[in-house]
């Protein structure tokens, strides 16, 4: 009974301890704010996104996040007795040296702001850098993150996106497709285009218009070169790529167009001995025979 | 079951038992319906020449059952209790339609003219009381066109057939929807007309006695020089199919009256 009773008391000692309660009233604020936080970051997220697009949608989630976790952790530290001033200034001295560790992430992280405000791509776009093609993740605080077509993850550190040449591939709604195209010199170049024009034409993801263009593009080694370009919807780029080239192969066979592959004439000089001939028999082994 | 055997009518309702199967050829769209214990099965198969003459049904087809060929595989669709019948409407494209006069047309100000664009039927195919279809094909694929400059504009699709103002001239096949449409030059400079987007999912389909397909007459009116325009869209079918039965909806809700951009100049 007597061991009870002190055990009853040591806990109200305990209770009316100020450094505990202060303690567990800063980790009550501290849960409770950071799960607000998650809260208000979803809910501002899902507004931004449903009304203008993936992108703010990232970003009012983040600004509603670290927003309220920012409140939050000063509110802990009003609770847990903390000078906001004494901080500050520590900040101040420390920030120094701070500066000087992490000038790398400090540029990424203005090339960030820089990357977002500027809108040269949103969250969604294709967009190529370098020899890396990809679909935009997310423009995070240090870097881009890409998926590859073939599944890749690729982080780009936002300094190095800033300075690099970027191409958006999806920024606009219509692409143009440019296929190169050579076919024998004795082929009827007009024919050649009616052909092309008519395969256009067909396929209906080709747009109509802007109409497909077909540009001379110089006497070739073997064959005369053609340009061929046709629009399509940026969706349906990659399809009209395959279905118009299998066409063109098809058309162009059945009409008896020759797509020509490099010619080579060999000629042995005037000093060097003729190339010698064998003639094999069909089915046969070589006769042996040389003719010069 | 055998009371629509004989149904010229590719439109319309049709019953199908447990394991029955329809055909029908509606232009270069031929495609095969068939009901089974908990599903609706469609298969489909699309020629390349639109202006094939066909429309026939076979529902059920009588017979030796004539299915798809190998190469054309069935869509199936599930059911907790199977209706028994099929709806199988006509619609208009789910796109806007371009159309072009076979040369620019001038309209000074304050004048008007009747034309006439043909645009293939898209085929809609619904078992009785659902809200979705289970088919909404077109019966020939128009190609895709662009309206607007490369960096905005809208997909739309292309009609083979030009804008006329002589019906005769456009062709009149039953898989073929024809939309007659007033252009009313109210601005103070000329109006050259070289592309008419039409707004066609906002329409209905109508067949005549003819059993041709039509849409409401559409009104477009240019105020300025902007090559937006009103478009008014008629309360039923137009004079040349007085009378004629609404088969199906508009895809899009509109008001009476609606601004949209119309006229389109070529790309510079």
């Amino acid at each position: 009974m007597s061991e009870w009773s002190s055990w009853i008391d040591s806990l109200r000692a305990l209770i009316t301890d100020e450094r505990l309660v202060m303690a567990l009233r800063a980790a009550a604020v501290l849960v409770i704010g950071l799960a607000l936080a998650t809260i208000v970051g979803r809910r501002l997220g899902a507004v931004a996104e449903h009304r203008l697009d993936r992108q703010a949608g990232m970003i009012a989630k983040r600004a509603g996040f670290y927003g309220t976790a920012t409140l939050t952790v000063l509110w802990v530290m009003g609770e847990l007795n903390f000078s906001l001033s004494v901080i500050l200034g520590t900040a101040g001295v420390l920030s120094v040296a701070i500066g000087f560790a992490s000038q790398t992430s400090a540029s990424n992280l203005i090339s960030g702001l820089f990357l977002i405000g500027e809108r040269a791509f949103v969250v969604g776009d294709v967009i190529k850098i370098g020899d890396t093609s990809g679909e935009v993740l997310s423009i995070d605080w240090l870097s881009v993150k890409l998926r590859t077509f073939d599944n890749l993850f690729v982080r780009l550190p936002n300094e190095t996106m800033l300075k690099a040449q970027v191409t958006n591939l999806t920024r606009f709604p219509i692409r143009r497709l440019d296929l190169q195209l050579g076919v024998a010199y004795k082929e009827q170049i007009e024919a050649v285009r009616s052909l092309l024009l008519e395969i256009a034409d067909k396929n209906p993801l080709c747009l109509e218009e802007p109409p497909p263009l077909i540009i001379f593009q110089g006497f070739g080694d073997s064959a005369v070169n053609l340009q061929f370009s046709v629009w399509s919807t940026k969706e349906n780029f990659l399809r009209l790529r395959n279905t118009i080239t299998e066409e063109i192969k098809t058309r162009f066979d059945a009409a008896g167009v020759e797509i020509p592959f490099p010619h080579r004439s060999l000629y042995a000089g005037s000093v060097t001995e003729p190339f010698p001939i064998r003639i094999v028999a069909e089915g046969g082994a070589a006769s042996g025979q040389r003719r010069d | 079951m055998s009371s629509t055997t004989a149904k010229q009518n590719c439109w319309g309702r049709f019953e199908l038992e447990r394991s029955g199967r329809g055909l029908w050829r509606i232009g270069p769209l031929t495609f095969w319906i068939e009901r089974t214990d908990d599903e609706w099965r469609v298969a489909t198969r699309s020629g390349d020449d639109p202006w094939v003459d066909a429309f026939s049904v076979e529902c059920p087809i009588a017979g030796a059952a004539e299915g798809p060929p190998d190469d054309v595989a069935w869509h199936r669709f599930g059911f907790r209790n199977v209706p028994t019948a099929v709806v199988v409407a006509p619609r208009v494209a789910d796109r806007a339609v371009v159309s072009r006069p076979e040369m620019p047309v001038t309209l000074p100000p304050g004048q008007s003219g009747r034309y006439y664009v043909g645009s293939p039927a898209w085929v809609d195919v619904r078992p009785e009381g659902a809200d979705q279809p289970i088919l909404d094909a077109p019966t020939w694929r128009p190609s895709d066109t662009w309206f607007g400059t490369t960096q905005e504009g809208s997909l739309s699709y292309s009609t083979r057939t030009r804008l006329r103002r002589d019906l005769s001239k456009l062709p009149r096949l039953r898989q073929r929807i024809i939309t007659p449409v007033q252009i009313e030059n109210e601005a103070a400079d000329s109006l050259v007309l070289e592309r008419l987007s039409l707004p066609i999912t906002h329409l209905s389909v109508f067949e005549a006695e003819d059993g041709y397909l039509w849409t409401e007459p559409v009104r477009l009116r240019r105020e300025s020089s902007e090559e937006t325009g009103a478009v008014e869209i008629g309360g039923g079918p137009p004079t040349e199919a007085r009378g004629a039965p609404r088969l199906s909806g508009p895809r899009d809700k509109h008001d009476d009256v609606f601004v949209s951009r119309l006229f389109g100049t070529l790309f510079e």
